[in-house]
């Protein structure tokens, strides 16, 4: 990864090869101290957005306390109102803007605001995860508008939240399978379909730098998951279950992950996460077999040898993936 | 970019010569993290087959303490060997956690520091000061990043207990976050130090935080310190039992001297600070003092803010303004109002904030570029 302009003057001036009378000078050529202008842009910055975050923190706790005295029509009014401000922001503001993009953001939380008053108001009895559900369908066609990073964030949380709920709720499919099991197999097609559609939507023209951590995020939850399928797997003894295929799955998503990520479009954050999984998945296979009656000291040391040799052989990997992108 | 900015520095005549070859051991930080979790779970391990031969040193506890200063040595002798090389580091790493165990229960099983008597307090200053010693030799010893942030997060516990336990317990914190402050203001001026300066200057900052969280969340009362001695004043100098329990203004006070004399500091390097932008600057720090009396974690987050941003470190910059929101909400939260009065109370101070910033772009525009 290449370094920056701090990192570089430091290390130089760590070699001696930067006079410590000049530093300061070399540092201030580099950028890296910041100016009386920069000194002013950060008060102002910083003034505005506390600022702003107790005026808005205020105004909430303000409704908090009136809230009950207000009738239903006053409560309802209040919410849709804000809504409404939101979406005339964002038409004043564009879809290019990022103030624009915010306001459809802030509009998509206010629907869910609606939907819990609506859910408190009437006493639908409906369950949480229904009221996550509809959220999601309610502001898909903002995301999909928006084209806004965060946005789809929050809403494949919403997603992942109605799957979770709804499992806390059912068991499983009728009750055969195991409720957990079958929702993390659901979680891990949802949010891997994620990264595949979100790759394919970053190779048509968005600047890969820009969406790394969207990329990033998901990798990181879609293999999450998958390495937990495989531990499941491996630890688990019934064999009617799809538990027998976490391994499978594991290894395919490892394969497809380092072909993509190795050599079509690098990034060395998603190499290390499979890098990660390697170690721990490797791991408990080994610890099943070690601690099912070996000697607890022999056991204990092979597992210590095998996790650092794996981990530094997984450094030096991906240390000359590094260095490979650099040259 | 380190050609382009050798060669400026080349222009300008601030360096000579052939740009020095970069070293290549800065790993992204995800991959130096991924790195240490695997460290730690290796090291667990290593230290699981440790103990479990534990049983077999009862009784042998000199056995112990010579097992560990060998693998100690054994750790120096192979982070020496093999500066550069990732595993030996993290088998080094293992290593020299195994050894200090041992040479922990050694000192546990000779201090007899879990036995009958009065004088625990005393046997567990002496633990410290072992530590002390021990993590000190081992910082200056083994040239590894990790392992010297080890030492230093170690030492500068030991360091904190020590000075709760000696009747320093209201200013412990401030004193440790002046220290780290202190070391950030010369990082410049002490380069060639490198992480032998940065890992203690991190150390000072995150055990300061770590000591604020602590007396804040887990001790409702302010004047409950962490593992304070309540009878030292008197013991040492037969003052009344009053005083042990310093008064939570004076904690407040000393953090708040810390950021005046960082303010003061900061202003002085900027080379003008006697100017009207430096007056204000002053002022707003004897505010951000006044502040800190009632939420002393605001003085804490502005320090670090501050410093972090002077120095272009985004982790202390970054944690400074995590700890001013959430002790900000803290304060908030505790205040013994109703939730019309808190509104109101939130309401002004965000209008007042953002009444001084509209002062502030009348008096000094941005892009106006004045000496502060």
């Amino acid at each position: 990864m290449r370094k920056t302009n701090r990192q570089l003057l430091l290390e130089w001036a760590e070699q001696s090869s930067i006079d410590g009378r000049q530093l300061k000078d070399a540092l201030n050529v580099g950028g890296v101290l910041p100016t009386v202008s920069d000194w002013r842009g950060f008060l102002d910055k910083l003034l505005l957005y506390v600022g702003a975050l107790f005026v808005a923190s205020g105004v909430v706790f303000f409704f908090a306390y009136n809230w009950d005295d207000l009738g239903r029509f006053a409560q309802f009014a209040l919410v849709q109102g804000a809504i409404v401000a939101a979406l005339v922001a964002f038409w004043m503001l564009g879809l290019e803007k990022l103030s624009g993009k915010i306001s459809l953001m802030m509009a998509a939380i206010f629907v869910g605001v609606l939907l819990a008053l609506i859910g408190q108001t009437y006493q639908t009895g409906a369950d949480p995860y229904e009221l996550f559900t509809v959220w999601c369908v309610l502001i898909l066609p903002w995301a999909l508008l928006a084209r806004f990073d965060v946005l789809w964030v929050f809403w494949l949380l919403l997603l992942n939240l109605s799957i979770s709920l709804y499992y806390q709720v059912f068991g499983g499919l009728f009750h055969v399978l195991l409720g957990g099991e079958q929702m993390l197999w659901i979680l891990f097609v949802v949010n891997t379909v994620a990264l595949l559609i979100w790759e394919w939507v970053v190779t048509k023209g968005a600047d890969r730098r820009k969406v790394r951590w969207m990329t990033r995020l998901l990798a990181t939850v879609s293999g999450g998951l998958a390495s937990t399928l495989a531990i499941l797997n491996l630890l688990g003894s019934d064999e009617s279950s799809f538990s027998q295929y976490g391994v499978l799955a594991w290894l395919g998503w490892m394969a497809l992950a380092y072909y993509w990520y190795r050599h079509v479009e690098v990034d060395v954050y998603v190499l290390s996460i499979g890098v990660l999984s390697v170690i721990a998945i490797v791991s408990v296979f080994l610890g099943r077999f070690l601690f099912s009656g070996a000697d607890a000291f022999a056991s204990l040391l092979i597992m210590s040898a095998v996790i650092i040799g794996l981990s530094a052989a997984g450094a030096y990997w991906l240390r000359s993936v590094v260095l490979g992108e650099q040259s | 970019m380190s050609q382009t900015l050798w060669q400026e520095l080349t222009h300008k005549g601030l360096v000579s010569g052939e740009e020095p070859v970069v070293a290549n051991d800065n790993s992204p930080w995800y991959v130096r993290t991924m790195l240490g979790i695997a460290g730690w779970f290796g090291a667990l391990f290593l230290l699981g087959a440790v103990f479990s031969v534990f049983g077999l040193l009862i009784g042998f506890t000199s056995t112990a303490g010579i097992l560990g200063l060998g693998a100690c040595l054994v750790a120096v002798l192979i982070y020496r060997a093999g500066k550069k090389n990732d595993f030996l580091a993290q088998f080094a790493f293992a290593i020299s956690l195994a050894g200090q165990s041992l040479l922990v229960f050694s000192i546990l099983s000779e201090l007899n520091i879990f036995g009958s008597g009065d004088n625990f307090s005393d046997r567990l200053r002496m633990l410290s000061m072992v530590t002390i010693c021990l993590q000190l030799l081992l910082f200056f010893v083994i040239p590894n990043y990790l392992h010297r942030m080890w030492s230093a997060l170690l030492i500068t516990l030991s360091v904190m207990f020590l000075m709760n336990m000696y009747g320093l317990h209201a200013f412990t914190l401030s004193i440790l976050l002046a220290g780290g402050v202190g070391l950030w203001l010369q990082e410049f001026n002490w380069a060639t130090l490198g992480n032998k300066l940065t890992t203690p200057a991190y150390a000072l900052v995150f055990i300061s935080v770590l000591l604020l969280f602590v007396q804040t969340f887990l001790w409702s009362d302010h004047q409950s310190y962490l593992w304070f001695d309540s009878g030292f004043w008197r013991r040492a100098f037969g003052l009344s039992s009053s005083v042990d329990v310093l008064p939570v203004r004076l904690f407040s006070l000393s953090t708040g001297a810390v950021l005046l004399g960082l303010v003061l500091v900061l202003l002085k390097r900027a080379g003008n600070w006697a100017s009207g932008i430096g007056i204000a600057a002053i002022l707003l720090s004897i505010l951000a003092v006044y502040i800190g009396l009632f939420v002393p974690g605001f003085t804490v987050g502005i320090i670090l803010v501050l410093i972090g941003f002077a120095h272009s470190n985004r982790v202390l910059s970054g944690l400074g303004l995590v700890i001013l929101v959430v002790f900000f909400f803290q304060f908030y939260y505790h205040l013994e109002l109703n939730l019309l009065q808190k509104s109101g109370l939130l309401v002004a101070s965000g209008l007042g904030l953002l009444v001084v910033r509209y002062v502030m772009n009348y008096v000094w525009p941005i892009g106006v570029n004045k000496h502060a």
